[in-house]
């Protein structure tokens, strides 16, 4: 029961943060059709200059203000770089952003160092909120769902409740018919684009805190963020939400449960070496590989994703 | 006797937008068929049907007799329909001997052959070289066809669309965009390259309609209207209020 | 009947055999050797990247997965020959490493080329990660973080070579870098080779003239994986060792780079790619920590200047010759490269001033001229040296950019 309820949380926990970062380039991809594989790359400058700044002026500042230079990094890098390729197309625009997340991957172990950094959660949010089962639950970890839940049903809001939002989405589906309504494209894409940078620098400064913040954070967790979008269907706010929280505890159950195939086989009565090297493989093992599977399997069979409009 | 193409009650819709609203058609083999209509009533939907690029809502479509909706565009193709396109569609990185040379391999017999050099292919070079002369292309041989001139591509357009031999050809508005002596050259050629064979075109320009066709129809809001020879299209009063009003032919 | 332009097309092939027998005389050092070793298994491995990207219009983020698998099936043949089972020699182990990547590619080529652009690239992804994490599962078939070694010295000498000594391996290299590369070259002149073509340019008129695209993808998949499993099993050999790294993202990524850096719009392109990637690898990783972000820079500068790669620019300094205008570009060109070596050699400077700065390590020395990071003066020579020459560009724009995206002037 405990491993369950734990698990669950944990699992929700996980969602909640692929959800944070995938949130960001859903917004560029449904306005741009861009799909930003440096995204991560974005959440891992967060990270680290929440580090640098809050080692300056205090964590609660750094919350505020990192976020914000993301943002500016990513117009900047829109405006001078994105820009160039986008008339090439969607796969030049992939090329580039590639290129970008190995240079930033190679300028933040230039600046700070090939090892971690020691980003930790802050005293102020270094307490135990309740207890469940004996155990502890740490109040930084609630604070990060508090935010992810926010920026969920802010970005809804945004999305389904303003004129902006509206434009948004008719971009998904009609991206040049925006152009001819007279609005500006240009600065409206710089926007997006350091928006959801931006969103990703924000998702940075929690999970720097929470895990570990090192220059691979966004090597490890980048690819994961693709399946989240692609599965959740491109574009798609709510997709993403559910996709998120769905391989956030599909990971952390499979790890939990650890059953092995062996034991799939032993409850059809079938004895099987449990330390054989195929019937071995265990849950646990194939946790990291899980939302390939997904990704893979949704691509080939469903790629509009659970809840896309546009199939790329 | 069959006739080349059939449209039999075809209709498309895009989600709650009916585009073509049920039409029939018969070409006969060897007749020259324009179809003409004003803007928006769904021509290029009409071709994109034939040939393959999306299935019909509903109806059929038939090929000497032989059910062609719902086929794939290469299949299509294979059986002998070839279409060219209003916007130019041509491999714009490859030269045009490339682009010429690729548009007849499957009609000489050669699938997805690696086993052997394409430049050692005699029959295929023989025809590449035959469609480079017809089309007057020559002098532009080795160019990236993405770089040549606007009425040269056209022409190449229309080139890789009957590099391939077909019986049925399509063309969706070959003369658009350019001057009468490039529309009086496009015209000949169109003549020359459709010669024994059945064609079906849509066009604008009413001089290059009425001087090349042997039956018009008109198409308004996904529906033909009418239909019959460029004299009886000329008096007809529907077309004339529906269509023609403006242009004194 | 052999044409005059098929026999002045073979000449570049005569000048690189010529090249690979004399390469030993001029550079005899052992690092030397294995760098020219290194650099042959990554022009195959180039080569075969380029038939997707370049060629066809695909881009992969996975391509590794076959490289290694080839790899891999030639290891095991390896140990196989060592252990007197099989009666192959170890010369030939790179046409192993060929046939499991074929099959690989067949097998895992058919649900990805469903799909092409975006979706493929995303799938080639997906399908790497699987790859490189099953890697480290199977322990019996991939050794685990160990990984699998063998012994090349084994089995019937081929050519009399002994494979030993790694002046005999570069033999081995040279020999099957040209084979493939020559190959690849025929390949591109075949029908499917035009056909690949033209379904990247636009896939949906090759619909139009009676060819599947799905079809002409999944073919050029397939040989595609083959001869990245050739490089694999050449690799094989020359490292006898082979761990699940093989598989990962960052072997996808290098071939990525190596192929784009050196120009994927031509044939040659991945080869010069290769050469430079590996050399920049072993020479400057003795001088700088900074090698591979220097790497990152320039792919970042020929994705949005200059597309054409390398190759790009030697093809346009080609046009020039050949249209003999060279002596009126060479001005503009000549201030637009040493505008771009100032800037080039302001960003090493500040880069390494930075990199010096951080770790608090021994000041640099540049030419015999001691920079120091604590000093002033350098930064102001970094940032000097970048300022001049973005000044530099600026003044020779049009040109420059003409000359850059390989367009007629």
């Amino acid at each position: 029961m405990e491993v369950i309820v734990f698990s669950a949380l944990n699992g929700l926990l996980y969602g909640l943060l692929l959800f944070m970062l995938s949130s960001g380039l859903t917004l560029i991809f449904s306005m741009m059709g861009v799909l930003n594989f440096a995204h991560a790359s974005f959440y891992m400058i967060g990270a680290y200059l929440a580090f640098t700044l809050s080692s300056g002026i205090g964590f609660w500042p750094a919350l505020f203000l990192a976020p914000v230079l993301v943002g500016l990094i990513g117009a900047l890098v829109e405006r001078y770089g994105l820009r160039r390729v986008h008339s090439h197309g969607h796969v030049a625009e992939l090329l580039f952003t590639f290129g970008l997340a190995y240079l930033i991957e190679e300028a933040v172990k230039l600046i700070w160092g090939k090892l971690p950094v020691p980003y930790a959660v802050p005293d102020s949010l270094d307490w135990a909120i309740f207890t469940l089962f004996d155990t502890t639950y740490p109040a930084f970890r609630v604070f990060m769902m508090v935010v992810a839940t926010l920026m969920f049903i802010g970005l809804w809001l945004l999305l389904k409740k303003t004129r902006a939002g509206l434009m948004i989405q008719a971009a998904l589906t009609h991206p040049q018919m925006v152009g001819h309504l007279g609005h500006n494209v240009p600065l409206i894409f710089m926007l997006v684009f350091g928006i959801g940078c931006a969103l990703a620098g924000l998702a940075g400064v929690i999970g720097g805190a929470l895990l570990v913040t090192e220059p691979a954070m966004a090597f490890t967790l980048g690819p994961i963020v693709f399946v989240v979008v692609v599965v959740g269907g491109m574009g798609s706010l709510t997709g993403a939400f559910v996709a998120s929280i769905l391989i956030g505890l599909l990971q952390t159950f499979a790890i939990a449960i650890d059953a092995s195939l062996a034991d799939l086989f032993a409850l059809v009565g079938i004895q099987v070496d449990p330390k054989g090297e195929l019937t071995g493989i265990t849950l646990a093992q194939i946790a990291p590989m899980l939302p390939f599977i997904l990704l893979v399997l949704i691509l080939i069979f469903r790629p509009r994703g659970l809840m896309g409009a546009r199939e790329s | 006797m069959t006739a080349a193409l059939t449209l039999a009650n075809l209709t498309k819709s895009f989600g709650p937008a009916e585009i073509i609203r049920g039409v029939d058609l018969e070409v006969a083999a060897g007749e020259r068929h324009a179809v003409i209509g004003p803007n928006g009533a769904g021509k290029s939907t009409l071709f994109n049907l034939i040939s393959g690029a999306f299935p019909p809502s509903g109806g059929q479509v038939l090929l000497r007799g032989r059910r062609i909706s719902g086929l794939p565009a290469y299949a299509i193709n294979r059986m002998g329909l070839s279409r060219s396109f209003q916007v130019t569609n041509i491999f714009q990185n490859m030269s045009v001997y490339e682009n010429l040379r690729c548009a007849v391999l499957w009609s000489l017999g050669y699938r997805y052959t690696f086993w052997r050099w394409a430049s050692r292919l005699r029959d295929v070079t023989e025809r590449s070289d035959e469609l480079l002369q017809l089309l007057h292309l020559e002098h532009t041989r080795d160019t990236p066809a993405g770089l040549l001139s606007y009425a040269d591509q056209r022409a190449l357009e229309i080139g890789i669309t009957i590099a391939g031999g077909a019986e049925v050809i399509l063309l969706d508005e070959p003369t658009a965009g350019m001057s009468h002596a490039e529309t009086d050259r496009a015209v000949d050629l169109i003549r020359r390259v459709t010669e024994n064979r059945t064609l079906l075109i849509v066009e604008h320009d009413m001089g290059v309609v009425f001087g090349l066709a042997d039956r018009i129809s008109v198409l308004v809001y996904g529906e033909i209207v009418a239909s019959g020879t460029p004299e009886e299209i000329r008096g007809n009063p529907k077309v004339r209020e529906a269509y023609l009003g403006e242009e004194a032919v | 009947m052999m044409q005059p332009g098929f026999l002045r097309s073979l000449l570049p092939w005569l000048a690189a055999i010529l090249l690979l027998a004399l390469l030993p005389s001029i550079f005899p050092s052992r690092t030397a050797f294995s760098v020219m070793n290194a650099i042959g298994i990554q022009l195959v491995f180039a080569l075969s990247y380029n038939m997707l990207l370049g060629q066809g219009g695909m881009l992969s983020f996975g391509h590794a997965v076959y490289f290694g698998l080839g790899g891999y099936g030639a290891m095991h043949a390896m140990r196989l020959i060592e252990a007197g089972s099989l009666d192959f020699p170890v010369f030939g182990l790179p046409l192993i490493g060929f046939a499991v990547g074929l099959i690989a590619g067949a097998v895992i080529g058919w649900p990805s080329c469903r799909r092409s652009g975006v979706p493929f690239a995303m799938i080639s992804l997906g399908i790497g990660e699987l790859v490189a994490a099953a890697g480290f599962m199977f322990v019996s078939i991939f050794g685990g973080e160990e990984g699998i070694s063998g012994d090349r010295m084994v089995g019937v000498e081929t050519f009399g070579l002994s494979l030993g000594p790694i002046k005999e391996v570069y033999w081995f290299i040279a020999f099957w870098a040209f084979v493939a590369a020559l190959a690849m070259w025929a390949f591109t002149k075949t029908p499917l080779g035009r056909l690949s073509n033209a379904v990247r340019d636009n896939d949906q008129r090759a619909q139009f003239i009676g060819f599947d695209p799905q079809r002409v993808r999944y073919l050029v998949f397939i040989i595609s994986g083959g001869f990245a499993g050739l490089a694999g099993g050449m690799s094989a050999v020359n490292y006898e060792i082979l761990t699940p790294e093989t598989f990962s993202a960052l072997v996808s990524g290098a071939v990525l780079i190596m192929a784009f850096i050196g120009g994927i719009r031509t044939f040659y392109g991945p080869i010069l790619g290769a050469a430079l990637i590996v050399v920049m690898q072993s020479l400057l990783s003795d001088y700088t920590e900074a090698w591979q972000f220097y790497i990152g820079i320039l792919f970042m500068v020929i994705v949005m200047f200059a597309p054409g790669g390398l190759a790009g620019l030697v093809e346009r300094v080609r046009l020039a010759i050949q249209r003999r205008e060279l002596a009126e570009v060479a001005p503009t060109w000549g201030l637009g490269v040493s505008a771009a070596l100032a800037m080039t050699l302001g960003m090493i400077i500040l880069v390494e001033l930075v990199f010096r700065w951080r770790e608090g390590s021994e000041p640099m020395e540049l030419l015999g001229i001691p920079l120091s990071h604590s000093e002033i003066l350098p930064w102001l020579l970094a940032l000097l040296l970048l300022g001049l020459g973005s000044v530099g560009l600026r003044q020779a724009p049009k040109r420059w950019g003409r000359l850059l995206r390989g367009e007629a002037p």
